[in-house]
C-alpha cells in the first residue's frame, strides 16, 4: 500500500506539532521516522493511525483519501510505545480481540479465529504463552504479544511506534533483527518511530529525519550520513565536529588555511563569501605527527576497530579524529603531541 | 521490615489510647445499639420492625438506593470515562462540580430543592398550576439522595482511569471496535473493581443519607419518612425499641458494607501483588 501525505498540519493548543509535512511511503517499504522528542514523529504516525485528526492537509493510502476514515476503517495494525495489551485478557485473547469485535458478518467462525491466533502467535514464536496474562510477560514477549495482536486483523500497513524504547540493549538488536526478518518475509508497508538514530539507520530502507515539526531529510540510510542535507541532520546522525570556518571565492578555509583541494566539501546554497561553520565527520579527519601542527592530542582511546583521538586545536576547539586499527599499532599518537590535520570531506554552512 | 526504633513503653501507650478511643467511640455505641434493640426480646425486636411505618421507611429507603445508586452509577461512569479519555472545554468546571455535594452541607443540599420545587420556589408556581406535587413526596428524597451520593462513583474511578490512561481503548479503536465494544470490553473489565467499590460506599450514603432528605420529606410517616428519618422520630417519641430496631439494621448495612469494602481491598492487594 503505497501512503501519500501532503501538507499535513497539525497543532494541540497554541503548540503546533507538525508545520506541512510532505512525504511518500512506497508499498513494501520499511521507513523509519527519526527525530529528537518533540519533533512530531508520534504525531505523524498517529495521524496516519487515525487516533488523531489533522487540522490540514490529507492521507492517501493508495489512491483513496482516507481522511474521513476512522482507525477502525484503515487497515492499519498499530504497536504502541507500552504495547497497550489489554491486561485482564490472555495472550491469547489479546491476539483474537481484532477478529471477535467484527460484526458477525465478516468474523471468521470460532475455529477459525483460533487457528488464526495459534498461527501469529507461532509467527511472532510466543505460542507457549497462550494463556498468561500481560503483567506475567517480560518486555520481549509483550512486544512480540502486541505485533500478533497488530497483524491478526491482515492490516495493509504496520505503524510501530518506538518498538524498541521500553527494551534492554541486548533485547532491543535481537528484535530489531528479528523484525527486520518478519519484514522480509511478510513484506508489508512499515512504518516506525524512533529517537535511536542506529535503530533507523539499521533497520529501515528510508529514513525520514523530522526536526520541530518538519521534515528535514529523507533518504536511504547511507545517503543521509554521507550527504545529510543540512546542519540539523548532519547534527543529528552520527558524530560531527563542527569548525568555524569560512568560504572565500569558492574555497573553504579553516583558520585562514584553505583545506586540500581533493577533499570533498559539499555547500550549502550557492554563496560564494560567507563565516560559518564546517561539518566534518570523525572519520574524515586525518591526522599527522608534526611538532608545529596546530591541534595537541588530549586524549586517546584504544578500544575497538577504531582508534578515537581527541585534540585540542591552539585556539581551543576540541576535535574528534577516528583512524581505522591496522593490524599493529605502530602509529600510535600520544597525549601531549603535537599533530597537524587535515580535512578529506564535510559540508559547509553560512552562519 | 524495619525493626521498631521507639521503646516498648511508647508503642504500648499509642496502640493503648487508639483502642480506647475506638472502643469508646465506636465499639460501645454499637454494641449499646443492638443492645437496645434486642432489650425486650426477640419478639419486641421483631414486632418493631414489621410495624407498618416501619416497614414503609424500610421500603421508602430501599426504593430511594434502588433509584439512586443506578442513576449515580451512570452518571458517575459517563463523567469519568468523558473526563479521563477526552479533552473538552470545561473539564476542569466538570471536576469541580463533581465535588461540590462534597463540600456542601447536606441541609443545603435539601434546601436547594425546597428554594426550585417548594411554592414559593422557582417552579412552584408553574408545579402548583399543573397539579404536581414534588416536595414531601418520594421523589424529593430520591432527588436530594442523587444530589449527596454523586460523587462517590465518579470519585472513585477518576484516579483510576486517570492512571490506565488511554492507550488500551485506542488500541481497540485501531482493532475496529466500536465504542460500546471498547467499553464494555476493555474499559469496564479494567474499572470494574474500582466501580464495585464506588457503588458500596455510594449505596451506604444513599440509605444513610438524613440532613438532606430531613428537609425536603416533610416527615409524613408511613409515606416520606426513611430509616434514619423514622429512628429520629420514634427516638423523639421514647419508642426505644422501634428506633433502635431500625438503627440496628442500619448499623447492620454498615457492618455489612465495612466487610465487602475490605474484602475487596484483599482482592485488589492480591491482583497488585500478580503485577511483576
Amino acid at each position: 500500500m503505497d501512503i501519500t501525505v501532503s501538507g499535513l498540519i497539525k497543532g494541540f493548543g497554541s503548540f503546533t506539532a507538525l508545520h506541512g509535512v510532505d512525504l511518500d511511503i512506497h508499498n513494501g517499504e520499511l521507513m523509519a521516522i527519526l527525530g529528537p522528542s518533540g519533533s512530531g514523529k508520534t504525531t505523524l504516525l498517529r495521524l496516519l493511525a487515525g487516533l488523531e485528526q489533522p487540522d490540514a492537509g490529507t492521507i492517501r493510502f493508495g489512491a483513496k483519501d482516507v481522511g474521513g476514515n476512522l482507525p477502525g476503517d484503515r487497515d492499519v495494525g498499530f504497536v504502541f510505545q507500552h504495547y497497550a495489551l489489554f491486561r485482564h485478557m490472555s495472550v491469547f485473547e489479546n491476539v483474537a480481540f481484532g477478529l471477535r469485535v467484527r460484526p458477525r458478518k465478516t468474523r471468521p467462525p470460532e475455529a477459525e479465529i483460533r487457528k488464526r491466533v495459534n498461527d501469529l502467535l507461532n509467527l511472532v514464536q510466543v505460542d507457549w504463552l497462550t494463556n498468561r496474562y500481560p503483567s506475567q510477560l517480560s518486555g520481549g514477549q509483550r512486544q512480540r504479544v502486541a505485533l500478533a495482536r497488530a497483524l491478526a486483523i491482515e492490516p495493509q500497513v504496520l505503524l510501530l511506534d518506538e518498538p524498541f524504547g521500553a527494551l534492554d540493549a541486548k533485547v532491543r538488536r535481537e528484535l530489531r533483527r528479528w523484525l527486520r526478518d518478519l519484514h522480509r518475509r511478510l513484506g508489508m508497508t512499515t512504518v516506525f518511530v524512533t529517537h535511536d538514530q542506529e535503530e533507523a539507520l539499521d533497520l529501515a530502507d528510508r529514513v525520514v529525519v523530522m526536526g520541530q515539526g518538519r521534515v528535514e531529510q529523507i533518504g536511504a540510510p547511507q545517503e543521509l550520513y554521507d550527504a545529510p542535507a543540512n546542519a540539523f541532520v548532519y547534527r543529528f546522525l552520527g558524530e560531527t565536529n563542527e569548525l568555524q570556518a569560512s568560504l572565500h571565492a569558492g574555497r573553504v578555509r579553516v583558520q585562514n588555511a584553505p583545506i586540500a583541494e581533493a577533499a570533498r566539501i559539499d555547500l550549502s546554497g550557492a554563496i560564494k563569501e560567507a563565516d560559518g561553520t564546517l561539518f566534518v565527520r570523525p572519520h574524515l579527519l586525518a591526522l599527522t605527527p608534526d611538532p608545529t601542527g596546530v591541534a595537541t592530542v588530549t586524549h586517546v582511546s584504544l578500544v575497538g576497530a577504531m582508534l578515537r583521538v581527541e585534540v585540542e586545536t591552539h585556539d581551543g576547539q576540541n576535535l574528534h579524529v577516528e583512524i581505522p586499527r591496522g593490524p599493529s599499532i605502530d602509529l600510535v599518537p600520544r597525549p601531549g603531541e603535537r599533530v597537524s590535520l587535515m580535512v578529506r570531506g564535510g559540508l559547509f554552512v553560512a552562519a | 521490615m524495619m525493626p521498631p526504633t521507639e521503646p516498648r513503653w511508647v508503642r504500648y501507650t499509642l496502640i493503648t489510647v487508639a483502642m480506647l478511643f475506638l472502643t469508646g467511640l465506636v465499639v460501645l455505641p454499637l454494641l449499646l445499639v443492638f443492645a437496645e434493640a434486642l432489650r425486650q426480646g426477640l419478639s419486641a425486636y421483631f414486632t418493631a420492625l414489621t410495624d407498618p411505618d416501619a416497614w414503609a421507611a424500610i421500603k421508602l429507603t430501599l426504593l430511594t438506593a434502588a433509584v439512586a445508586v443506578p442513576l449515580n452509577l451512570i452518571f458517575g461512569v459517563s463523567a469519568a470515562w468523558a473526563i479521563t479519555k477526552f479533552d473538552f472545554k470545561g473539564k476542569s468546571l466538570l471536576i469541580t462540580l463533581i465535588d461540590l455535594p462534597f463540600s456542601v452541607s447536606p441541609v443545603i443540599g435539601g434546601l436547594i430543592f425546597v428554594l426550585l420545587f417548594g411554592l414559593q420556589g422557582w417552579f412552584g408556581p408553574w408545579l402548583r398550576a399543573n397539579d404536581i406535587q414534588i416536595l414531601f413526596t418520594p421523589i424529593a428524597i430520591i432527588l436530594a439522595t442523587i444530589f449527596v451520593t454523586f460523587p462517590f462513583v465518579a470519585r472513585e474511578l477518576l484516579p483510576l482511569m486517570q492512571e490506565q490512561g488511554r492507550q488500551e481503548e485506542e488500541a481497540a479503536r485501531v482493532l475496529g471496535a466500536s465504542g460500546w465494544q471498547i467499553f464494555r470490553r476493555v474499559t469496564l473489565p479494567n474499572i470494574r473493581w474500582g466501580l464495585l467499590y464506588g457503588v458500596l460506599l455510594c449505596n451506604a450514603r444513599a440509605m444513610g443519607e438524613f440532613g438532606a432528605v430531613s428537609v425536603v420529606s416533610g416527615h409524613i410517616r408511613g409515606e416520606t419518612n426513611t430509616m434514619p428519618l423514622h429512628v429520629e422520630i420514634m427516638y423523639n417519641e421514647y419508642a426505644f425499641t422501634g428506633a433502635f430496631a431500625v438503627a440496628s439494621l442500619l448499623a447492620l448495612l454498615a457492618l455489612v458494607t465495612l466487610v465487602a469494602k475490605s474484602l475487596l481491598d484483599a482482592v485488589l492487594e492480591r491482583r497488585e501483588q500478580r503485577v511483576p
